[in-house]
């Protein structure tokens, strides 16, 4: 159990306890946490559906992925933060629910893939696309990220 | 204008929703007000994220009053042995809870136990209902 006395900490901390003592707070920062995640997925649907040759193909591949970093790393940056105080707030309840594991693990998988698979595939300008890799890459890249949000989803259902 | 509107219906429509949106235990209920009631079912609500039942209780005077109470989800239900079919309209719950903190007849289910004598914990694992 090297992770519990982790969650018994931040389960503890003032904030989170300012979190769970409210009605409004979860709510709100739920609802930035949502926002930031259409922002970041409607990233990664645009950049997949770009190496899957459907849409954009009129602009590079590297253009359409370098123009939107700025919005995928505003928007990953706002999840990890409100993710975390949902989380604290309730980290208890976390540690004993396995979807929650589930989204964690996935998460670093994409998160990792994205920054290193998606992007060497995608952030190439000038070198014309390996069809087979783009495709692979784009269906890998929704199938995690997508993965991410139906264990998000299952915490709740648990 | 049409702004300001906007900003007030979505901050009705959030007030609203904290009911029955995803909460704390902590945020609704107080672990200080134990409720120990024991009814007849009237009502069950079946649904993620929380599951619902009322009970309607009858006090020494024979008034009747309906209580409301928050579950867990009703997968975490089942896996206590308390699926769908084992709250029935009519039958007799007694149930231990925690009342909510605005005081209404409503509380968060801790301990239920069945007319045959079986009981198990009816809340949300790990989410400071003292219950458990």
């Amino acid at each position: 159990m090297p992770f519990h006395s982790f969650f018994q900490w931040c389960d503890n901390t003032a904030l989170a306890v300012a979190i769970r003592d409210s009605r409004l707070l979860f709510p709100i920062i739920e609802s930035i946490h949502i926002l930031a995640l259409a922002v970041l997925l409607g990233t990664v649907i645009v950049v997949s559906l770009r190496l899957l040759g459907v849409g954009l193909t009129q602009r590079p591949a590297a253009e359409v992925y370098g123009t939107l970093s700025g919005l995928r790393n505003g928007a990953l940056a706002t999840m990890l933060l409100t993710g975390f105080l949902l989380f604290s707030s309730e980290a208890i309840k976390c540690y004993e629910n396995p979807p929650f594991w589930a989204k964690m693990i996935t998460l670093f998988f994409a998160i990792v893939f994205q920054y290193t698979v998606v992007r060497s595939t995608a952030n190439k300008p000038a070198v014309p696309l390996n069809r087979f890799r783009a495709a692979t890459t784009a269906f890998l890249s929704l199938f995690l990220w997508f993965g991410v949000g139906a264990a998000g989803r299952a915490i709740g259902f648990y | 204008m049409r702004v300001k509107t906007l900003v007030v219906l979505a901050g009705a429509l959030l007030v609203s929703s904290a009911a029955w949106a995803h909460h704390s235990f902590a945020a609704e209920f107080d672990q200080n007000d134990k409720v120990d009631l024991t009814g007849t079912i009237t009502k069950v609500e079946w649904m993620n994220p929380h599951a619902h039942f009322s009970l309607a209780v009858k006090d020494a005077g024979g008034k009747v009053t309906v209580w409301d109470f928050e579950s867990g989800s009703p997968n975490a239900l089942a896996r206590r042995g308390i699926n769908r079919n084992a709250l029935k309209i009519g039958d007799t719950l007694h149930v231990i809870g925690y009342r909510a903190k605005d005081h209404s007849n409503l509380a968060s289910a801790g301990t239920v136990t069945f007319a045959d004598g079986r009981s198990a914990f009816a809340g949300t694992s790990g989410d400071g209902s003292p219950g458990k």
